[in-house]
């Protein structure tokens, strides 16, 4: 069985840095790739622009989404992602700093299937990263590629 | 437009200056007469050669009057008035002497009436009534009513001899000359008008109410016609060949014409003031209307002025509660990376640093948190209800007890306190409130926290009170600040934000809070909640 992928879409490389730690830590072995802004992580779903030459077919196990990222922020490739055919059925968790109401309410009216408040203690974030993989990678029925 | 304090002042200098004019006609007459009878050409002193001659006495008398009367409403030195008042007494005593003279003879041949002897001594004391009492609304109704009797006694001298009846002007024992009856009607019209237009009499004919221009349309038509009449009567009814009948119907028609004239004036003074109103009240409305389309602008101005000011502190406390966090977590993150990677390169000092540093980072997080809590209660919307503050404030009583189980609590809930308010900002005040007063008792035996409505205070007064270390009075005026604190961090432990969001709500909801307290006698805060 293929290793699942994991995409984490977060400018800030030292949030991806602890982020990459904690998934090291929780003994996650599944590749994370994680990519800058938002237009590049559509690319990337839709195997266009610089990630032309990769499989559409092969898409991450689940999407780790910020909110606030540069040329595309999260809400908006959320709505991409929903209104893609093909994309529309991927699991996409909102990994964020922020609990405004505005922006739990967006992320969910848009379909979002998850939202994660990035804790401040490192601790705390590490045991958040270990359940969310629990969930994600064990417990939970991927959906159906859309042919 | 006038306005009515200046209308009122207008009125007042038309006043004085007719009490002036009045004065120097007055004085006028007297000396004229007086220079009849010095000179020998009578008529002077008698108007008709027919008529009688006003006396000496009366002419100095009444000159003096003039005189007193032209500066009646006038400033005067002291010197003045004792003068006046002198010659007023001296006046008063001569007008009874000539009252007495008509029983005792005591001028032997005067020329001078009794009935005007009495004018004399009435008219002085008025004078010296008027200027000596202080101005009241009694003495004012006295005077001037005084004055129309006096007014009514000179009218008729005037009309005995408009009709020719010498029975009215006095025949026996001396009768009053006509000029006499003049300045009799003049003097009392002065002192009435020297009563101020408040006075019972002159309320009737000044002013701009339509009561009072109709007024003084029709008691001159009135008394001018019936004079006029009865001069014509009394000048042409024994002219040879006119016929009774003849006078009889022309007095008709005149009197016919001239209740048509007071008709017609009447109605149209009542119209004009209406229309005045009218038109007055129009300018009125049209300004109003304007202040109020003004009035709409500003507030829809202001409206966006605090719509745009909320939108900008909207996207300020989100970029607070991303950007500020997520430095936070990296320090936090790191600190741990190297506690973790490099604890063996590090002693316990080092590793004691490590954990300061994540401390802090807690720290600066539960204040973040702390803030956006602040931003958002000025954000929200207020949703009025009935709320049952006890209800809440046990709610709130219960949880605290479950904090620490090792702690001796006493909670003094008064039962049935109902307010009208937003009950989610209510509970925020409360329990910010119990945890203050909470927090402040954690060095009693026993902590006693109180919540009732305090019925000694005007108006709907809460409080929240406990025996807690309370505070220095001096700092009150920090107490409800955002970041301030009054006791050290390793003390009491806390953002310095609590207070603040209290205040914060309370203000939202229309109210007041402040606190009263003693360094270690514990503290009460005090707060209402204006309904809407």
């Amino acid at each position: 069985m293929d290793k699942k992928i994991i995409l984490l879409v977060e400018d800030n490389p030292s949030d991806v840095a602890l982020t990459r730690r904690a998934f090291e830590k929780s003994k996650i072995v599944n590749e994370l790739i994680a990519i800058e802004d938002g237009k590049e992580a559509l690319e990337y779903l839709q195997g266009a622009g610089k990630y032309s030459g990769r499989d559409r077919n092969i898409l991450p196990i689940v999407v780790l989404l910020d909110i606030k990222l540069p040329l595309i922020d999260g809400i908006t490739l959320l709505k991409t992602i929903r209104n893609d055919p093909r994309l529309r059925r991927l699991p996409v968790v909102m990994l964020t700093s922020s609990k405004e109401e505005s922006d739990l309410a967006e992320s969910y009216d848009h379909g979002v299937n998850g939202f994660i408040r990035k804790p401040v203690c490192s601790r705390e974030f590490e045991k958040t990263i270990e359940t969310f993989s629990l969930f994600w990678l064990l417990i939970n029925e991927p959906p159906p590629v859309v042919k | 437009m006038k306005t009515h304090i200046q209308d009122r002042q207008d009125r007042q200098d038309r006043q004085d200056r007719f009490i002036a004019l009045v004065g120097i006609i007055t004085t006028a007459i007297a000396l004229i007469a007086m220079l009849g009878l010095i000179t020998g050409w009578t008529i002077l002193a008698s108007v008709r050669s027919e008529y009688m001659p006003m006396p000496m006495i009366s002419a100095i008398i009444f000159s003096a009057f003039g005189i007193i009367i032209h500066r009646f409403n006038r400033a005067a030195s002291s010197k003045w008035v004792s003068i006046a008042s002198g010659v007023l007494i001296l006046i008063m005593i001569t007008g009874v002497l000539l009252v007495l003279d008509a029983f005792y003879d005591i001028f032997p041949g005067s020329q001078a009436s009794p009935y005007i002897g009495l004018f004399f001594a009435i008219f002085s004391l008025l004078c010296l009534l008027k200027k000596i009492l202080p101005p009241g609304k009694l003495i004012n109704n006295i005077i001037s009513i005084t004055g129309v009797i006096l007014l009514c006694f000179g009218f008729t001298i005037v009309l005995a001899y408009l009709v020719g009846t010498p029975l009215l002007y006095g025949k026996e024992p001396v009768p009053i000359a006509l000029n006499g009856g003049v300045c009799v009607m003049l003097l009392s019209l002065g002192i009435i008008s020297a009563c101020g237009e408040e006075n019972v009499v002159l309320r009737l004919f000044a002013g701009n109410g339509p009561n009072a221009k109709i007024q003084r349309k029709i008691v001159p038509l009135v008394f001018g016609s019936i004079s006029m009449g009865s001069l014509f009567f009394v000048n042409f009814h024994d002219i040879r060949g006119v016929n009774y009948a003849i006078i009889s119907a022309g007095g008709i028609i005149l009197v016919s014409l001239v209740s048509v004239i007071i008709v017609q004036s009447s109605v149209e003074t009542i119209l004009n003031d209406a229309t005045k109103n009218y038109e007055e009240n129009k300018l009125y409305n049209f300004k109003i209307s304007e202040l109020n389309n003004s009035l709409e602008q500003r507030v829809a101005d202001r409206t966006k002025q605090a719509s745009d000011l909320n939108r900008e502190l909207e996207s300020f406390s989100y970029s607070v509660s991303h950007d500020l966090r997520s430095p936070l977590r990296g320090i936090d993150g790191w600190s741990l990376a190297l506690f973790e990677d490099y604890s063996d390169k590090l002693d316990a000092k080092g590793v004691e640093y490590i954990n300061t540093i994540r401390k802090e980072t807690q720290r600066m997080s539960s204040l973040i948190d702390d803030l956006i809590k602040l931003s958002h209660l000025s954000r929200s919307e207020l949703k009025y209800s009935v709320v049952d503050l006890s209800k809440l404030a046990s709610a709130i009583a219960g949880r605290l007890g479950g904090v620490d189980p090792a702690r001796k609590l006493e909670f003094l809930i008064e039962p049935g306190l109902v307010v009208t308010g937003d009950s989610g900002l209510l509970e925020v005040v409360l329990s910010n409130l119990f945890e203050n007063s909470y927090k402040f008792t954690g060095t009693r035996a026993k902590a006693i926290i109180e919540f009732g409505l305090d019925k000694e205070k005007e108006g709907e007064v809460f409080y929240v009170k406990d025996n807690g270390v309370g505070f220095d009075m001096a700092y009150a005026g920090k107490l409800f600040g955002a970041f301030q604190r009054m006791h050290k961090h390793s003390e009491y432990p806390g953002t310095g934000i609590g207070l603040a969001t209290v205040r914060r709500v309370i203000t939202l909801l229309n109210g007041t809070i402040w606190a009263e307290s003693k360094i270690d006698e514990g503290a009460t805060f005090y707060f209402n909640l204006r309904a809407q």
